[in-house]
């Protein structure tokens, strides 16, 4: 429980305040909070900065927690209900301008996710990720052209190899369809959808605390005849990290996860595991910048390096390593060579480019 | 209440815009002028009633028979400040024997117990990506809207001009300073 993930420490820090705010809160009716206004006060900040501000105005809405600063939670539960009323209507427009070019889409993360929580405004979604068979890609380019949403952000995935190890087929073949005001929208199957956002989660090193929100909502909503195999998959190590995930969503967020197959893996998590998450919740996330940009500043690319340095989880994610009790210092060396290896092509591109033009 | 109140028939705007309602009030956003109001139950009681065809008479009805609060004065002010959020057709002028309150005026005729019936509109800072609009971002402390992310902008292998990902803030990766073979968000 998230008292045992906090205990270690005398002093509550500042992800554990985070995780404390947001427990129970993609539930329609939340449990009572039990936090000061000065608590609550240190850590608004980064729940606005990481997109868990309306989540955490419906935990403390029903409350008598009050003051200018809790305010600004309430501002960004209203503006992400805005923002969910305009982006539904251009979901909406988009799905209806590719079905009528027998495009048929496969809506991923976003609204698709966001439907698993009682309101639209508890949580912001920006871009519309959409999944096309690849042959449907060029009348998708052509549908939207010209549209309003040459200028709004639609990324159009031709592969499923960011989401899963599944392949676009197989997600298609097992998504489903729901109605959405005058479309039909196909999204991905429940358990698909699990499988993804625990992965995602994890592969960008758990710093979002609204991402396990969402998987502890899409854990407590999910319906009766749920198939664990198909959401667990035939990967065994991939398996483990979902089943890492949702025991997270448990110890830091007090899902309810006893009847499912995650119980166990809940209970005996790895110990560095929590203290990782909760401290990257405890720190304003900083994107990491290209190191391409750093060619004619090696200086500057040097003070950036530091912010490369992978976190225990998602290396052990970019390795394809396990979650057990292993130290994770190896998973990050080898994560970081694999990286350089992997930039260090178009690193040297960039400077012969930029040689070439000075 | 005067005969010219009763001719009057405000009408709600309909065009470019987006509500949102919720449990205890009306979120409206202006999709001409990228703004957002937060309506309460008054403000949006009277609002929804704004249909053309209703009086300002039969519009203060509606509200005294919902919500109990007596006050004509309610409805005017909620109008005006309807009016002042261009949340209606045109301007609502006021007859001109009708007195203008302010809120707290308006508090002190209907009294304390009533401050739930005071119509309030507030406003809500909309970051402009929910506009859609393209909007400068070279780096992410310029991303307003928590879970809106500036990726940056980078060049890519194309060479100068060629800028990969637009994911900045909904804005576009542009060609930023091609001498330098840097990109940019516009």
């Amino acid at each position: 429980m998230i008292t045992s993930a906090v205990a270690t420490s005398s002093v509550k820090s500042s992800g554990a305040w985070v995780a404390t705010v947001l427990k129970g809160s993609w539930r329609s009716c939340p449990p009572d909070i039990d936090v000061s206004a000065d608590e609550l006060k240190q850590i608004i900040p980064l729940l606005l900065s990481s997109g868990a501000g309306g989540l955490a105005w419906w935990r403390v809405r029903q409350s008598d927690l009050r003051s200018p600063e809790i305010f600004k939670l309430q501002q960004a539960y209203r503006q992400h209900s805005i923002y969910s009323a305009i982006h539904e209507q251009r979901i909406q427009r988009v799905i209806g301008l590719l079905h009528s070019a027998g495009v048929v889409p496969l809506l991923v993360k976003g609204w698709a996710v966001a439907r698993l929580y009682p309101e639209a405004g508890m949580r912001p979604y920006g871009d519309i990720d959409l999944c096309l068979h690849p042959h449907h890609h060029r009348a998708a380019l052509a549908a939207l052209k010209g549209t309003e949403f040459d200028n709004i952000t639609v990324d159009l995935h031709v592969s499923s190899k960011k989401l899963d190890d599944c392949s676009l087929e197989e997600l298609f073949e097992r998504s489903n369809t729901v109605k959405f005001g005058d479309v039909e929208v196909r999204v991905l199957g429940l358990e698909d959808q699990l499988r993804i956002l625990s992965v995602h989660f994890l592969r960008h090193g758990a710093w979002r605390p609204l991402w396990l929100c969402d998987i502890a909502a899409a854990v407590e909503s999910r319906p009766l005849g749920f198939d664990w195999d198909r959401c667990l998959g035939r990967n065994c190590r991939r398996a483990g990290w979902v089943a890492c995930a949702i025991g997270l969503a448990h110890q830091l967020l007090g899902a309810k996860i006893d009847d499912t197959p995650a119980a166990e893996r809940g209970k005996h998590l790895p110990t560095w595991l929590v203290p990782t998450v909760l401290r990257e919740w405890g720190k304003q996330y900083r994107h990491r910048i290209h190191m391409e940009l750093f060619v004619r500043q090696p200086l500057n690319g040097l003070k950036e390096l530091p912010h490369h340095w992978p976190n225990a989880i998602e290396a052990t994610i970019n390795v394809r390593g396990p979650f057990n009790a292993l130290p994770r210092l190896p998973f990050q060396i080898g994560d970081s060579f694999l990286r350089a290896a992997r930039f260090l092509p178009q690193i040297l591109s960039a400077s012969r480019k930029s040689q070439q033009l000075f | 209440m005067k005969q010219a109140e009763k001719n009057i028939k405000p009408r709600a705007r309909e065009e470019g815009i987006v509500v949102k309602e919720l449990a205890d009030e009306v979120l409206v956003y202006d999709t001409n002028q990228y703004k957002a109001h937060c309506l309460s139950q008054t403000a949006a009681l009277v609002w929804k009633n704004c249909n053309g065809r209703r009086t300002v008479a039969e519009i203060a009805e509606i509200l005294r028979k919902q919500t109990g609060t007596q006050a004509d004065q309610v409805v005017w002010y909620a109008l005006d400040q309807l009016g002042r959020a261009d949340l209606l057709q045109g301007r609502v002028k006021r007859p001109a024997n009708t007195q203008v309150y302010s809120r707290r005026q308006l508090l002190g005729r209907i009294g304390v117990a009533a401050l739930l019936s005071v119509p309030l509109i507030v406003s809500i800072p909309v970051p402009a990506s929910a506009s859609a609009a393209t909007v400068p971002c070279v780096n992410e402390n310029q991303c307003s809207q928590p879970g809106n992310n500036c990726f940056g902008c980078f060049p890519s292998s194309g060479g100068p001009g060629d800028c990969n990902t637009n994911r900045c803030c909904n804005g576009n990766c542009r060609d930023f300073n091609a001498a330098h073979n840097a990109c940019g968000c516009t």
